[in-house]
């Protein structure tokens, strides 16, 4: 993609309006609320545009603003699960592991198939209100990395991190994750085929 | 330590930072053997590739709602209208 691209708010309306619209409503389940998060979402663009540097498509520009504005959504509603829900320190990742470093809270056998449509929703559900329930920086580089597939190079450009500090992010993220989603009983259901 | 002598809390630092670099050779080889010995490893590794492939289908938007479900008119003027006003 050659140089700064011009860039047309009005024209990202009925563009790309009504695909983010299906991705949000898929997610929150109400038209107001998935409506006002798309409003967002452009207004958000706005006023971010002068760092559209054309590197990806409009489309996946607005559609990375979108994810975290979901994030964001369900932050500040009361639907957030808090890891402190299942964990007592999630400052620190210790509790996980005993003085020998073998596993205290063991890791649970996930029965849940991903290709499920209806585990997706599920998953999709106790997803957002567990990511919601991270720090802020923990929650965007998780998202950066695992929702937005970027590399770990491309979310320590942009967040001004060492490698380092974004693999310790990482595994933070993972392991505070994968121990609320089994909080929440993920995995646990719709098992029957699965041994 | 022995590079064959991790254990769980290194083992699953390794494990995920495997997921988004390449390990060196002696350590995939220790993380290898480890996986080899201990299901609750595996299984964390098992939940984080599941959590990576569902995430990505977060994210890829393959969990869509139907096509019908559409921005209305009005409200595509709304939005209009407030862009207008902050730009």
């Amino acid at each position: 993609m050659e140089g700064k691209q011009e860039i047309n708010p009005e024209a990202w309306v009925d563009e790309y309006g009504d695909v983010l619209f299906g991705f949000a409503l898929a997610r929150v389940k109400d038209r107001e609320t998935a409506e006002d998060i798309v409003q967002e979402t452009f207004l958000a663009a706005v006023r971010a545009r002068e760092r559209f540097k054309g590197q990806s498509s409009e489309k996946t520009w607005l559609f990375g603003i979108l994810k975290h504005k979901l994030v964001d959504h369900y932050r500040k509603n009361k639907s957030t699960v808090h890891v402190q829900d299942f964990i007592q320190d999630p400052d620190s990742l210790e509790v996980f592991f005993n003085a020998k470093g073998s596993w205290q809270i063991r890791p649970e056998n996930w029965r849940a198939d991903p290709g499920k449509s209806q585990e997706n929703r599920e998953f999709l559900d106790h997803f957002y209100r567990c990511l919601s329930g991270l720090s802020q920086k923990t929650a965007d580089v998780f998202a950066y990395r695992e929702i937005e597939g970027l590399s770990t190079r491309e979310i320590c450009q942009r967040l001004g991190i060492t490698s380092s500090n974004c693999w310790v992010i990482l595994y933070r993220a993972r392991m505070l994750l994968r121990r609320c989603l089994e909080g929440v009983g993920f995995g646990k259901k719709h098992g029957g085929d699965i041994t | 330590m022995s590079h064959w002598m991790f254990h769980c809390d290194d083992v699953s630092q390794k494990i995920s930072q495997s997921m988004d670099t390449v390990l060196p050779f002696n350590q995939r080889m220790a993380v290898w053997m480890h996986l080899l010995m201990c299901r609750y490893c595996y299984r964390f590794r098992q939940q984080l590739m599941m959590l990576r492939r569902m995430s990505r289908a977060v994210g890829n938007g393959s969990t869509c709602a139907q096509a019908e479900d559409m921005l209305s008119h009005a409200a595509k003027e709304r939005m209009k209208k407030k862009l207008d006003a902050s730009s």
